[in-house]
């Protein structure tokens, strides 16, 4: 190998190491300003999707809302810290933790998490209140989930199937449609 | 009137479009969906200000794979993106359970757990199977795979899966030691523009892409790109002239009614691969797919048929072939009891080509209409909440050597939320191809070797077991050990005691292979993520009583005993990243080449929601190395690309 090749052998890496190095000693204190955890993002949602569904059974004024979580404890978390300083739709809010579908109760929204939305194709309307179910997994719709999250790039996005809204009898806003990526059924089957 | 100096107005010209484009880029601050908030309070954010809020890439285990009983690695989109990598074989190497090494400026053998093949014995790897949202891109000629005609939009995967071992059951013919699965985002996921350019030392690329919503249930993307890729380097350094540019346009379509939906897509590519001394070579082709899906609350159904052509010609039009493929599949998975789901579905597909014989190198037939059949069923079954049975069987036509059965078995069990264990049993078989039934090489006028029409398939009984954990938030890893019993394998056979040539194809080599595909991922801090890979393997074959033992037993496969990666990925302040890939691959045994390791490493500043800079350098220890013994690959070299890319 001739002197060049030698040289530019030796730049090289050491050109990267250089940069490696101060780019590693000037960002030493970490980063992530301003980037949160999935699940509060999602929680974040859930908390807000009340507002832009209509439950045909709103149940008495002084029940509370109920939100229960399937087998995610940090998303159930996250949900009683937004919870604890806020109410839905004027009511109090309670999360309830469960393990599986046979411990759904009366609850308004079921958060099924990732995994598991296979198991919403056990869960019929019939003899049961109305229930928004949403999930966090590639097929989640398929699967007849009503609202679905999806991890686009570093967004949390969702997407909406008015085919199992309806089946549920849950009337869903414009509002939230168009933010959706998707809406499954067409936005035109709207009421 | 007073003239303008045509130099002082292109100059202040130049000065107005630098403030506006740094006004357009400054202006849409990153994060300021969240800066409207208070403290960041989520809850007083708008759903739409949510969906701009960035969350933290923390490394998990899929939840969906955390459970699967096989060995699958996923690069996702995120991995592709923030490692620059430019082509597909490049972002294989993400995925440690794959062994892909660069043997030209457009040419890599890819392979998975040992037997990737010789090319010094003309034993090609070819025991892959790779899919493009379904459309298998193995070529029908001898089972490979023609890395140039892998490309696809990179910014728009959704994420590869690669599962190694048998994949024959489910996913198709040829999955005889892995699968290779990518995956496309669907149109309404790539709604909006993206372009992006670059260039560096070793190649010059452009692509765009444009996506929007179509009606009320559809959305359609389309797309574009080019590039040059540059020649790699002879053994004495100078150019080997194997320079190639490729152009290549595409459209995916999704819609979505109440329960169905349908996707449609295609793509279009010609290439143009310069040779030294003579006239270019070409690649062209193109092909549509459409896939209707079912879904309700009994029935998963989905229909997909496509039709691919490709053809590739070399120099002047000298030596090439025309394939065309036409394959219609179906596919039904349906809940029996609780307990039962069942999935089954069939398949046909028909190649037809043509060869242009070259004079040395040919076939006969030079042209084939070919049928691939199958039919499918599996069953996995609940035995309890954390133990699942999964019994399937395929049986596959394939037109050398008839219907075969591909039995599979596995077991699962979650033996608690964070540690799963898998142990699977199979059977898988790399079919005739026409290389090895219709294959006529001479020296002169003296015919050499003979392809042989009673050509076996190659078979392979699998079994592996596999362990995948996270036992604490930060860290998960996953690790399976196999054993793969292979027959039948190819070998070459003098004519006859008396006359050596022509020599022709053999199935005589037989033999096992052990070893462990592992890797693990461990989130250091919250801005930080290493992730070590490594495979292991040890082949132990032997010659069938009778063989000529000609080319040795090396010839199945010169395979290193040991790969790994140590891949880091870093979210700094200020919107850089920072991703970097060591990589080692142990000495190759004959022909010769010593291990060598290598390191890409990518840093990336996103400016901005529309903007982001990148710089990278790939192969960055050594200024120039091989991969493949001289004489089988050249030499590849280093590269620095620095890269712009929009999204608005």
């Amino acid at each position: 190998m001739n002197g060049r090749h030698c040289e530019a052998r030796l730049l090289f890496p050491r050109l990267m190491l250089l940069a490696l190095t101060a780019v590693a000693g000037v960002f030493r204190s970490g980063f992530a300003e301003d980037a949160h955890s999935e699940d509060a993002v999602r929680a974040a949602y859930l908390y807000r999707f009340a507002g832009y569904v209509a439950w045909p059974d709103a149940g008495a004024a002084d029940a509370p809302f109920v939100i229960d979580v399937m087998d995610s404890p940090s998303m159930a978390r996250e949900l009683r810290r937004i919870l604890a300083a806020h109410s839905i739709n004027g009511r109090t809010a309670q999360v309830r933790e469960i393990s599986n579908l046979q411990n759904v109760g009366n609850a308004q929204i079921l958060y099924v998490s990732e995994g598991h939305a296979q198991q919403l194709r056990e869960l019929r309307p019939q003899g049961r209140s109305a229930l928004l179910l949403v999930s966090a997994e590639e097929g989640g719709l398929s699967n007849g989930s009503v609202i679905n999250f999806l991890t686009v790039d570093s967004n949390i996005r969702f997407e909406v199937s008015l085919a199992a809204a309806q089946r549920w009898g849950l009337k869903v806003s414009a509002d939230l449609l168009g933010v959706a990526v998707r809406v499954q059924g067409g936005r035109g089957q709207l009421g | 009137m007073y003239a303008c100096l045509p130099a002082s107005r292109s100059a202040a010209e130049l000065c107005c479009i630098a403030i506006v484009v740094a006004a357009a880029l400054l202006g849409p601050r990153y994060g300021s969906a969240a800066d409207s908030a208070a403290d960041g309070d989520l809850t007083a954010m708008s759903l739409s200000d949510l969906a701009k809020v960035e969350v933290s890439s923390v490394s998990k285990t899929n939840e969906v794979l955390q459970r699967a009983p096989a060995t699958i690695y996923v690069i996702s989109h995120d991995d592709i993106v923030r490692s620059g990598v430019t082509s597909v074989p490049e972002a294989l190497r993400l995925a440690p359970n794959l062994l892909v090494t660069q043997t030209s400026s457009s040419a890599y053998v890819i392979s998975a757990r040992g037997l990737g093949g010789n090319p010094t014995a003309q034993n090609f790897s070819n025991k892959l199977l790779i899919l493009i949202d379904g459309r298998s891109v193995y070529t029908p000629l001898y089972s490979g795979i023609y890395a140039d005609t892998l490309d696809v939009m990179l910014e728009d995967i959704d994420r590869i899966e690669v599962i190694s071992g048998v994949g024959a059951t489910l996913w198709g013919a040829n999955a005889m030691n892995g699968v290779i699965n990518i995956i496309t985002r669907p149109a309404y996921l790539t709604k909006g523009s993206y372009v992006d350019v670059g260039g560096g030392n070793q190649q010059q690329f452009g692509d765009a892409r444009y996506g929007s919503g179509v009606g009320e249930d559809g959305a359609v993307r389309v797309y574009g790109f080019g590039f040059h890729r540059g020649a790699m380097e002879l053994p004495d350094d100078s150019g080997a002239g194997d320079g190639w540019s490729k152009g290549q346009a595409g459209f995916r379509s999704d819609w979505g009614l109440a329960q169905d939906t349908l996707t449609v897509q295609g793509d279009f590519y010609r290439a143009t691969q310069n040779v030294p001394d003579s006239p270019d070579g070409t690649l062209s082709g193109g092909n549509l797919l459409g896939r209707y899906e079912h879904h309700d609350s009994r029935s998963d159904l989905q229909v997909q048929a496509y039709i691919d052509q490709n053809e590739q010609f070399g120099p002047g039009g000298t030596g090439g072939f025309v394939v065309h493929t036409y394959d219609l599949a179906l596919q039904d998975a349906i809940m029996l009891g609780a307990r039962n789901r069942i999935v089954w579905g069939g398949g046909e597909r028909l190649y037809s080509y043509g060869i242009t014989n070259e004079t040395e190198l040919l076939f006969a037939p030079d042209s084939r209409s070919l049928t691939l059949a199958n039919a499918f069923v599996q069953d996995t079954i609940a035995l309890s909440d954390a133990l699942n049975a999964a019994l399937g069987l395929k049986a596959e036509d394939d037109p050398f050597s008839g219907w075969t059965p591909l039995p599979d078995a596995r077991l699962s069990w979650a033996i608690n939320d964070r540690m799963t264990t898998w142990a699977a049993a199979s059977r898988g078989i790399r079919s005739p191809t026409p290389f090895d039934t219709d294959v006529v090489e001479k020296v002169g006028m003296e015919v050499f070797l003979r392809g042989n029409p009673d050509f076996h398939p190659e078979e392979v009984r699998a079994f592996e077991i596999g362990w995948r954990a996270q036992p604490t938030d930060s860290v998960s890893f996953s690790i399976a050990g196999f054993h793969d019993h292979y027959d039948d394998l190819r070998t070459v056979e003098p004519n006859s005691a008396t006359t050596f040539v022509p020599l022709y194809w053999g199935n005589m080599l037989q033999g096992n292979t052990f070893g462990i595909d592992s890797w693990a991922s461990w989130q250091v801090t919250d801005w930080w993520r290493l992730s070590p890979g490594v495979t292991w393997v040890r082949e132990r074959l032997l010659f069938k009583p009778g063989a000529s033992g000609l080319l040795g037993l090396v010839q199945a496969g010169d395979d290193p005993s040991s790969h790994a990666t140590l891949t880091s990925s870093m979210s700094l302040p200020g919107h850089f990243t920072l991703d970097a890939v060591l990589r080692y691959v142990g000495a190759l045994p004959s022909p010769a080449l010593a291990g060598y390791t290598e390191l890409d490493v990518r840093l990336g500043w996103r400016m901005n929601r529309t903007v982001e800079f990148s710089l990278r350098g790939a192969n960055l220890l050594h200024a120039r190395h091989y991969e493949l013994p001289p004489g089988d690959g050249e030499q590849i070299t280093r590269s620095v690309i620095a890269e712009a890319r929009f999204s608005f």
